[in-house]
């Protein structure tokens, strides 16, 4: 976290001034009965432009075009920056007209989008390193069925070695479903317990039925239940580091291509 | 178990395995280019020399016994999957639909949205317009504010390269509002928008002006009101004396107090003689009938305009013959002694431009007047006064032209006039051997015109007669005669002319204050001055207030941190003599009328 803060203070410097600097002009033109949103609109134009810069830079990676981390830092003081510029263009939270109130939803949108992500950002890596698995995203499904091959293993040598099938009864009406793919999702995001309860209560309640051999094998079939857990917190956080892009992107784009017909408008019918 | 060795599983790739979709094993070679499954044969043979080789990586169990079949195939085979989509794919067909969408939303209700939607796209809707606006703009009407850009997508695109749109609305505004006075006033904006800002909604103010601008160009900066605001003037609030030559000092202390006039004395204060119910800037004085009329009634019927005094002749100008053809009086035959001793009038020597000291021209200009009129009635008094430039229809309204020929028959005959009627000293009457105008009440309009146009030509011998106190109607006695360029009479009470970029309401002043006595809180009597002295000359900007200056400190009370803002436009206007165009008002109700007719098509 304070390397986060360490690497945002200068770009958060450059945003106040910047901030300041643009507040001040348009306040000497509104003094001078000019029209000081026109200076806030261009400013906010051009802080937009640079955060969707921003996207591009991701797809230049071939290119030396400084670290992504202070791009990334550049993103997030600048996006505040936008929001900044935006309430004293606007002037209000929520402005009349159709079109205009589109725009500002949209805009609105983009920036809680843009919090969520960056706190997303910040506070789910160090969870993820909290579990002590390192595990890439594509990788998933693979891991989750290595376990599963795994576990089925680990029952068909218990069947064979100690002629029982209580094991296998229970893993084929309920470990299975766990097993199957991530499960638990929401439970991970909002960082509650239910999958290892759940695991607890179902691997502790055929204990009972089980003998000493058997036993052995619901240990080694815990330990693998234990690493999907973890593998699922993996998905379950990953998966949301990734797909709420799926609405800050296109919700930017949407904004920026909606600025450009604002910006027709205005200079078509009112400077 | 994650593996760096199976590399196609990037996120920046088109597909991924659609295995691992389902929760399987992605297999090794991944999706084609094509996004077709390209793991159906567990391996691709490569060829040695004449021999096929398996190529199973180590993972999957290394190379199998079978091998390749003899056509180089993978022996060992599964059913393809469907590989699925990346997220990187997911976000940019999500953008992309999203810019097509904004394009084909902006072109369908944007830019050619007239067609479906009438005069005014939706997505071209600004916001609702501010309540006074809305009241008189029709809906889907943006030329009445905006410039035309003429029809199409490219003229508006043009529009935008053309940046005259805020000039444009500004000519707009003036279509119905006026500002007279505005260029020479210090106060001079570019445009309409820089302060006004239109479409902010019902409950949006009109006018968005702060302090701070009031400071950028006015040199004398100060913080509030209470603490730095500059002095007031030494007559604040009046800038020129009052219309009417009325001494608060004089009635109250002096007319008031004696027993003839005690029982006009008012009882309630103030209020007695103004409105209160109609205060504005101003609190207008009540009307002549109810404030002055029971002590000054008599005065305005004490004296009469004498249009025609027949002046004395020293030998008869007329001849007996035409007398006598033109009144049927024969003529006697003594020798000749003009029956009129009086002097030539002020306004018939004025408007005949007769001498009244040359006997010659009397004889001359007077003797053909008198016998022109004999003949044809007022019509050579009125030639005269058109000559002049008034109009005789408002002067000598009411004056009948037989009375008239009559009255100068017997002068001509050098015989004194008997007048016909004894009874109301009221209007036009022939008198013994004058033509005079009595005014019947106040506001008599033959009189009054009578004064405009005296004030008007500017001839010392008429201004001599009528601009003075004691002259017929003793209108001036009262009203005062203001030159500022041209004498104009000040016919109305109030005008006082405060400076015009100040404003104030007395209105909720009196309710903060209660009506009557406490009008002294602010407007105290100073008693030292002879206010009457400053309408013995004719500029109006020359004068002592009748009433003690007000001070700063009389308002400071009230408007301070604590009670009462003290913003500058509290009190102090922009705009000098803001106003609206007649033509406002038809297009209200052009826009009425559209409704009316809509409505009544709608059933």
């Amino acid at each position: 976290m304070q390397n986060v803060l360490y690497r945002l203070l200068a770009p958060t410097v450059i945003s106040v001034i910047a901030f300041f600097g643009v507040y001040f002009w348009q306040s000497q033109a509104a003094l001078e009965l000019e029209n000081p949103q026109v200076i806030t609109g261009w400013a906010l134009a051009v802080v937009i432009l640079f955060l969707l810069i921003f996207n591009v830079r991701k797809r230049l990676s071939a290119f030396n075009l400084g670290l992504a981390k202070i791009w990334f830092a550049l993103h997030v003081a600048f996006g505040f920056l936008a929001i900044a510029f935006f309430a004293i263009h606007a002037g209000v939270f929520w402005p009349e007209g159709l079109y205009e109130q589109l725009l500002a939803a949209g805009f609105w949108l983009v920036s809680l989008t843009g919090i969520v992500g960056v706190l997303i950002t910040i506070y789910f890596p160090k969870r993820l390193t909290n579990t002590g698995l390192e595990i890439v995203y594509e990788k998933i499904p693979e891991e989750i069925f290595s376990l599963r091959e795994a576990v089925e293993g680990i029952l068909v040598n218990c069947a064979n070695e100690c002629g029982e099938t209580t094991l296998q009864e229970q893993y084929t009406q309920i470990l299975a479903w766990y097993f199957r793919r991530p499960r638990f999702y929401w439970s991970y995001i909002i960082g509650s317990n239910a999958d290892r309860a759940w695991l607890a209560r179902h691997l502790d309640s055929v204990r009972r039925y089980l003998n000493a051999d058997e036993m052995s094998y619901l240990d080694e079939i815990k330990k693998l239940a234990e690493r999907k857990s973890l593998v699922d917190e993996h998905f379950a956080r990953q998966d949301v580091m990734k797909k709420w892009l799926l609405v800050h992107l296109p919700v930017s784009i949407l904004v920026l291509a909606m600025s450009v017909w604002h910006i027709i408008l205005v200079y078509a019918y009112a400077i | 178990m994650s593996s760096i060795n199976n590399s196609y599983n990037r996120p920046n790739f088109t597909y991924l395995c659609g295995r691992g979709g389902v929760w399987q094993k992605p297999c090794v070679n991944g999706p084609n280019p094509d996004g077709s499954c390209g793991g159906v044969a567990v391996c691709t043979p490569t060829k040695s020399g004449d021999r096929w080789n398996c190529r199973r990586s180590r993972e999957d169990g290394g190379a199998c016994e079978l091998g390749p079949l003899p056509n180089g195939d993978c022996c060992l085979t599964q059913p393809s999957c469907r590989p699925r989509r990346t997220l990187r794919v997911h976000r940019f067909r999500l953008s992309a639909l999203v810019a097509i969408m904004v394009v084909a939303l902006v072109g369908t209700f944007g830019i050619t949205g007239a067609v479906y939607f009438g005069a005014e796209p939706p997505l071209r809707d600004a916001g609702q317009l501010s309540p006074k606006h809305s009241g008189v703009v029709a809906d889907d009407s943006c030329n009445d504010c905006h410039s035309n850009h003429g029809d199409g997508p490219l003229a508006m695109v043009r529009a935008v390269f053309n940046p005259t749109a805020a000039a444009g609305m500004t000519g707009k505004c003036l279509d119905c509002h006026t500002f007279p006075g505005e260029e020479t006033s210090v106060h001079k904006a570019g445009t309409c928008n820089s302060c006004h800002a239109e479409h902010k909604g019902s409950d949006a103010a009109l006018i968005k002006f702060e302090d701070g601008q009031c400071h950028a160009c006015h040199e004398q900066k100060f913080t509030t009101f209470a603490s730095s605001h500059p002095q007031f003037g030494d007559n604040y609030p009046h800038t020129r004396r009052t219309a009417i030559n009325f001494d608060h000092n004089a009635h109250l202390n002096t007319h008031f107090q004696d027993e003839r006039f005690a029982k006009g004395a008012p009882k309630e204060g103030c209020i007695s003689c103004h409105n209160v119910g109609a205060a504005g800037k101003a609190v207008p004085v009540k009307s002549f009938e109810e404030n002055c009329a029971a002590c000054h009634q008599e005065q305005i019927s004490s004296a009469s305009l004498n249009l025609i005094t027949v002046p004395e002749f020293e030998a008869n100008p007329f001849d007996a013959e035409v007398v006598e053809e033109l009144c049927g009086i024969e003529a006697n035959d003594e020798e000749y002694e003009s029956v009129s001793t009086e002097s030539l009038n002020s306004i018939l020597a004025a408007l005949s431009e007769t001498d009244p000291e040359s006997t010659e021209e009397i004889q001359e200009k007077i003797g053909s007047l008198l016998i022109a009129v004999a003949e044809n009635g007022t019509s050579p008094i009125a030639q005269l006064l058109s000559e002049a430039g008034a109009s005789s229809q408002r002067l000598l309204a009411g004056l009948n032209s037989d009375l008239v020929k009559s009255g100068v028959c017997s002068w001509i005959a050098n015989k004194e006039f008997e007048p016909i009627d004894e009874g109301l000293n009221r209007g036009w009457r022939a008198e013994e051997l004058s033509i005079t105008y009595t005014a019947g009440s106040h506001s008599d309009q033959v009189l009054k015109s009578w004064y405009d146009f005296v004030a008007e030509v500017e001839d010392d011998s008429l201004t001599g007669y009528l601009l003075k106190g004691d002259a017929p109607g003793t209108c001036v006695s009262c009203h005062s005669v203001n030159d500022t360029g041209a004498i104009e009479i000040a016919w109305k009470a109030g005008g006082r002319g405060s400076n015009k970029l100040h404003k104030y309401n007395h209105k909720p002043h009196l309710n903060v204050l209660g009506p009557g006595s406490q009008c002294g809180t602010c407007h105290k009597i100073d008693s030292t001055v002879d206010y009457g002295a400053s309408f013995k000359q004719n500029d109006p900007s020359i004068f002592k207030s009748n009433f003690v200056p007000i001070k700063k400190a009389t308002c400071v009370e009230c408007h301070n941190e604590q009670l009462a803002g003290q913003d500058c436009r509290t009190c102090h206007e922009y705009h000098e003599n803001a106003g609206f165009k007649a033509m406002m008002m038809f297009d209200k109700n052009r826009k009425n009328r559209s409704v009316v007719s809509n409505s009544l098509g709608s059933n």
